[in-house]
């Protein structure tokens, strides 16, 4: 669970790489990189937002 | 069942601790000093019903017609008061209660005075300021909830978050709301998430119990506790009336434990709306990257093969071909030339041939071996030989005339 990336960081990151990839500098082989990721990234948001669930714990007090 | 037990009736055992309340000397005739709450005063019956509260209790008070006649006013709600009379029980309700003789006013409620002057004094201390106040995180992952755990806080808020699609983890740190040390258990709960460090925001809700009892959201240390919370917090302590220090230093304040949740759970399809934008713009610009980098490859190219040394070859080339075309014309055109000039001569020549006049139908004639051209000198019977194109014809002079 802690090691996941949680929906925020995913969509986050794949903002930047959105933007990144948009820019001017960016050399073809890192635009291709980064479009990889992001649609990797962007894929598994899909899937968190579609199969995640609810949890509901509680945890101990002192 | 009750083998050695009397069995007594409930009437039975309200009058019996009635009894024994009112046979208490030192219950019989007290002072009571509190503050003024549930105040019902009934015009048909003349009774006045309400309760004595401070910080650790409440009682029931009533005060029978015959002494509210003599009072010369009607206390109010949250009056600080001095109460004269004796402990007793109302036998139909088993409830603990002083019936009243006096009411003596002892200002204002000494409660809601000091409640007062703590707001003023937090207010003074930035606790309340609008600067300080975070706002929501839009996808928080984890969210603490402190409330009872009996209350129908938790599941209301579960229940709000799963209707939105949220998927996070809601930490429940439970805690008691109401009644001796509730404030020190909430701020225990509170002490425990910031340790744990998992949530990245907090609803404090109240979730049942008394509406009266919201002195545990009163409280200073929690009010400190929460304006010192990394995480932004929201009082969903959801009271109509009142607002309790806890709405008044939250970040947000919700009415309900519902709307808590309303304010901390991003839309599941807002969500997913915002993935496959970054997906369509992901295609577009990773496709305008090739795009620019193509043309710029094709405007390179040209440039390169407009400079290669094959081309300045290929032009040398061409150039050497004009000259030697040049060349081989010039020279073309004077070997014609001097043909022209060949042929010019010889037909001359040829004109001038006398072989060739004389196939014209011109002769030679001759005399004495010598080409005749004139008639001087000529004598009568002299030989005239006459060369023609194919022979010579031999002849005798006889007269000749001259052209006058």
């Amino acid at each position: 669970m802690e090691e996941k990336q949680t929906i925020e960081q995913s969509l986050r990151r794949l903002e930047e790489i959105v933007e990144r990839l948009g820019g001017d500098t960016v050399s073809l082989d890192d635009s291709l990189t980064l479009f990889s990721e992001g649609m990797k990234l962007s894929q598994r948001c899909m899937k968190q937002l579609d199969e995640a669930e609810l949890a509901i714990e509680e945890h101990s007090v002192s | 069942m009750a083998g050695g037990f009397r069995v007594l009736t409930v009437s039975q055992l309200c009058r019996y601790v009635k009894a024994l309340l009112e046979e208490r000397q030192e219950l019989g005739d007290i002072l009571v000093k509190g503050e003024i709450t549930n105040l019902s005063y009934r015009q048909s019956s003349g009774h006045l019903y309400f309760s004595l509260r401070d910080d650790g209790g409440l009682v029931r008070c009533v005060m029978f017609s015959r002494y509210v006649q003599k009072l010369p006013d009607i206390p109010e709600e949250g009056d600080f008061v001095l109460v004269r009379g004796a402990a007793s029980l109302y036998e139909r309700d088993g409830a603990f209660q002083v019936v009243t003789y006096d009411i003596q006013p002892l200002g204002e409620g000494q409660g809601k005075q000091s409640l007062d002057a703590l707001k003023k004094r937090l207010l003074s201390e930035g606790l309340f300021a609008p600067e300080h106040k975070r706002p929501m995180p839009r996808f928080p992952h984890t969210v603490g909830v402190i409330t009872s755990r009996e209350g129908a806080a938790l599941r209301d808020i579960a229940k709000a978050f799963r209707l939105r699609g949220y998927a996070g983890r809601l930490i429940l740190y439970p805690c008691s709301v109401q009644g001796e040390g509730a404030a020190a258990s909430i701020l225990r709960a509170l002490r425990r998430l910031e340790e744990e460090g998992l949530c990245q925001a907090v609803i404090i809700a109240r979730g049942g119990g008394s509406a009266e009892d919201l002195s545990a959201f009163d409280d200073e240390a929690l009010a400190y506790g929460v304006y010192n919370c990394p995480v932004p917090v929201v009082s969903a302590v959801g009271h109509e009336i009142d607002v309790s220090i806890l709405d008044l230093v939250a970040d947000a304040r919700a009415a309900t434990p519902t709307a808590a949740a309303g304010l901390l759970s991003p839309d599941r399809e807002a969500l997913r709306q915002r993935v496959l934008g970054s997906q369509t713009s992901l295609r577009a610009r990773a496709l305008d990257q090739v795009r620019r980098r193509k043309l710029r490859l094709l405007e390179e190219t040209r440039l390169l093969s407009a400079r290669s040394p094959r081309q300045r070859l290929e032009k040398n080339r061409q150039r050497l071909g004009f000259l030697v075309r040049l060349l081989v014309d010039a020279e073309r055109r004077r070997i014609g030339e001097t043909r022209g000039r060949t042929l010019q001569l010889l037909r001359q020549l040829e004109l001038l041939n006398p072989a060739a006049v004389m196939r014209k139908g011109y002769a030679i004639p001759m005399v004495e071996g010598r080409v005749l051209t004139t008639v001087k000198g000529l004598s009568p019977g002299q030989k005239l030989v006459t060369l023609v194109a194919d022979g010579e014809i031999v002849s005798t002079v006889e007269s000749w005339k001259g052209n006058v």
